[in-house]
């Protein structure tokens, strides 16, 4: 397993070093992906779905579930960061904000700390 | 077909399109679903999302060459980039880096005291060798100059000096000129590239850093990326996955 830390090739240049970590109570302007179109038809703007991670071919996926039955994948500028603060333990639940035909925009919110 | 990923921009949706995810983006790469973290196609919408963001930034460190220099050869294989990061601070502020070069005993002596780091005292490894590396880096820059119309030129000029390996080389090529001529090949970029399926565990940084890069530059080019930004974007993300990008990988390669 290739082992060590920094390399640093992005160095200081590859962003905030420290930075982009927080667990953040908001990321708005997320979008469901791939959505169920049972799961779908049942949804309306301001209904809430459970943020969580699932596991395909070893890789990470954020995800939205409703009532235990996923409703698509979730994509954000931030999903890595969201997935790792889920693994931290963190809750998150996204909130409909726009629902268009197949197009649902999502506002992520924290809901609990680990 | 294809694959739409969507963002949300000033409250409006916007969409672009990428490759179904079956289909090659290079050589043995396919692209992946863009919502599976850590595929090629994940990083293609990544950079999508962030370019408005990075529009017009530049990756350089220093404010003079020999700065840049000084920051990469500071930082690099074995310093975690906030070290090397504060030692660069450490060794500019001490005006060791314009003027005539200083002695490798100046550099050392600044470089054998404490780091303050986020309230902590920190220890800088490889003082004596990074005191000396730099110190020939600073002197050559006093003698003379790099060529900068070929980048790989460039490059190869601070391959000459002692101390500046392909990794850093590359570094400070892709910072000062901007380049997307060359690529940064460090252990982030290379766990990207092994969750990807770009290298293999038979290939090493060490042993194959050139055709490496060759084979990041064709993905960039395969996703629409600039390299340069891609890099940057792989790098940071890889860093702030930390354990979570070796539990990925270790799930990966099994």
């Amino acid at each position: 397993m290739p082992s060590g830390d920094s390399g640093g090739g992005g160095g200081g240049n590859g962003g905030p070093v420290n930075g982009g970590d927080e667990c953040k109570t908001h990321y708005g302007g997320a979008t469901l992906v791939s959505p169920k179109a049972n799961v779908l038809r049942k949804l309306k703007v301001d209904d809430r779905l459970d943020v969580v991670v699932i596991e395909q071919n070893g890789r990470p996926i954020l995800c939205a579930d409703k009532g235990g039955t996923l409703a698509g994948a979730v994509s954000h500028k931030s999903a890595l960061q969201i997935v790792k603060c889920i693994d931290k333990g963190y809750r998150y639940v996204a909130v409909i904000t726009k629902l268009e035909g197949a197009d649902c925009t999502l506002d992520i919110r924290m809901e609990a700390g680990p | 077909m294809t694959q739409v990923v969507c963002a949300t921009v000033n409250g409006s949706v916007e969409k672009f399109q990428l490759p179904c995810h079956d289909m090659f983006v290079t050589d043995g790469v396919r692209w992946g679903h863009h919502y599976e973290i850590f595929t090629p196609a994940y990083w293609a919408a990544m950079a999508w999302m962030e370019s408005a963001d990075a529009r017009g930034k530049s990756q350089r460190i220093g404010e003079t060459l020999k700065e840049e220099v000084a920051a990469c050869l500071l930082g690099g294989h074995g310093i975690p980039a906030e070290v090397g990061l504060a030692a660069f601070y450490r060794v500019r502020d001490a005006g060791l880096l314009c003027g005539p070069p200083p002695s490798e005993e100046k550099l050392l002596s600044e470089l054998s005291e404490p780091l303050a780091l986020n309230g902590r005292s920190v220890r800088y490894r490889f003082a004596r060798q990074r005191s000396s590396f730099l110190s020939l880096a600073l002197k050559a820059l006093s003698d003379s100059s790099p060529p900068t119309m070929s980048h790989h030129d460039f490059r190869d000029w601070l391959l000459g000096i002692k101390g500046i390996g392909p990794k850093t080389a590359s570094w400070i090529t892709r910072n000062w000129l901007d380049s997307d001529e060359v690529a940064i090949i460090d252990i982030h970029i290379y766990r990207a590239g092994l969750l990807m399926s770009l290298y293999s565990r038979a290939e090493t940084p060490s042993t194959r850093y050139f055709p490496m890069e060759r084979k990041f530059l064709s993905l960039a080019k395969g996703l629409g990326v600039r390299p340069s930004f891609l890099d940057a974007l792989i790098w940071r993300q890889m860093k702030n996955a930390g354990s979570m990008a070796l539990d990925v990988l270790r799930r990966v390669l099994k």
